[in-house]
């Protein structure tokens, strides 16, 4: 027969563990959220990258 | 404008990059329709996460790009048309570089009217936010004139279907035909007219000239062009010079012209916003072009402001000559 004075420490075990788990997961999301604000997209360590939309076929190619 | 862009990323990086990073350019084929442009732009944006947008070609095509930019605040640095939607300041991550298409038309307009005393005007323009931009500057321009034009006629975007249009400015014999198309319809519609009328031609920037002239061959002749950037011949202006090495490093086999230059240009605006900001973000970039007092690219001088995403104001008026070069006059006097 289970003694209830076993279980209690139990519960709380699980209990800490998913409250550490999810708080590790939520620092982690917001560390990527703010990381995403202070880089631009398309700036790395060694390089810049730019886009461009233009004509390359069709009957204006030539301005592309 | 690839070619332009490359040619100046390719000089800078051949110099260590910027900061130390190398410039890259992802190029999307868009075949001058609007909704290719925006996918275009979206994937450019949103997938490869590219850092900004330059040198985008057209005007209904940057109609359709543009407004997805500005709401992504992602920078849409030096487009390749004058169209008038694109000087509005409200646009916050539009940087233009060049003129616009109604000053381009006011030009073409004051030496009509002045060298020639000309009064009969013709348009043909594309039927998309192009061609009525240009149409609304050429309006308004002969307005101020007291002045309104003989004949407006179109063709649709991507066709040379000028015919109709060809048919009816022929019909009012105008003694100028101003053009706001590209190359190949221009050039269709004035082996055309020639054959019916011989009215001066003249066309915008955009037109494409150096394509032009290969369109047309010995008919090329006497058309006129407005230009807004330096002739790819002027020596007299450094940055030129820097261009012309820069294309043959780039690519020793490429022609020189109008459009590559403008390309070029482009890129050298980029380079002067991406050194202005080691730790670069997009509104560094951009507040350090739209706030500079004066931007100089080696004798091209841009000038922006709180209310002017426009750098340049500069039209030059040019003739093709019986040579097929594009030069440049004063006046269209004695040119004719």
């Amino acid at each position: 027969m289970k003694n209830s004075n076993t279980e209690l420490p139990y519960l709380k075990r699980v209990t800490l563990a998913v409250l550490v788990t999810g708080t590790m997961l939520v620092v982690a999301f917001t560390q990527e959220l703010l990381g995403e604000e202070q880089v631009s997209p398309g700036v790395f360590d060694d390089r810049v990258v730019f886009g461009q939309s233009a004509a390359f076929t069709g009957p204006a190619q030539a301005l592309g | 404008m690839r070619l332009g862009i490359e040619a100046a990323f390719s000089e800078q990086n051949a110099s260590g990059g910027v900061h130390g990073r190398m410039l890259e350019l992802i190029s999307m084929d868009d075949r001058y329709e609007p909704s290719f442009a925006y996918a275009n732009t979206r994937t450019l944006i949103a997938k490869e996460k590219v850092f900004g947008l330059i040198g985008e070609v057209g005007t209904p095509t940057s109609r359709s790009a543009a407004p997805l930019a500005d709401s992504e605040a992602v920078p849409f640095l030096a487009p390749f048309t004058g169209a008038g939607f694109l000087r509005d300041p409200e646009l916050k991550t539009v940087v233009n570089l060049r003129a616009s298409y109604a000053q381009e038309t006011e030009h073409m307009v004051e030496r009509l009217t002045a060298d020639l005393g000309v009064t009969r005007v013709a348009v043909l323009y594309q039927n998309d936010s192009y061609g009525q931009s240009g149409l609304n500057g050429v309006i308004d321009a002969l307005d101020r004139h007291s002045l309104k034009p003989v004949a407006t006629w179109y063709y649709e975007r991507n066709t040379s279907a000028v015919k109709a249009a060809v048919f009816h400015i022929s019909e009012a014999n105008p003694e100028a035909v101003i053009m706001i198309g590209a190359y190949q319809p221009v050039a269709n519609a004035i082996s055309l007219l020639r054959l019916d009328i011989d009215p001066i031609f003249l066309a915008v920037s955009f037109v494409g000239s150096n394509a032009l002239v290969r369109e047309l061959g010995e008919e090329a002749t006497g058309v006129f062009i407005t230009q807004v950037v330096p002739l790819p011949d002027d020596h007299d202006t450094p940055v030129v010079t820097e261009y012309l090495a820069a294309l043959q490093s780039f690519n020793a086999n490429a022609e020189p012209g109008f459009v590559s230059l403008e390309g070029y240009l482009a890129g050298r605006l980029a380079i002067f916003g991406l050194k202005a900001c080691k730790d670069l973000t997009r509104s560094c970039f951009l507040n350090a072009l739209q706030h500079s007092q004066s931007i100089d690219l080696s004798g091209v001088r841009l000038q922006y402001g709180p209310d002017d995403n426009q750098g340049s104001d500069d039209v030059i008026l040019t003739m093709i000559d019986q040579q097929g070069r594009i030069v440049r006059t004063a006046s269209l006097e004695g040119n004719k």
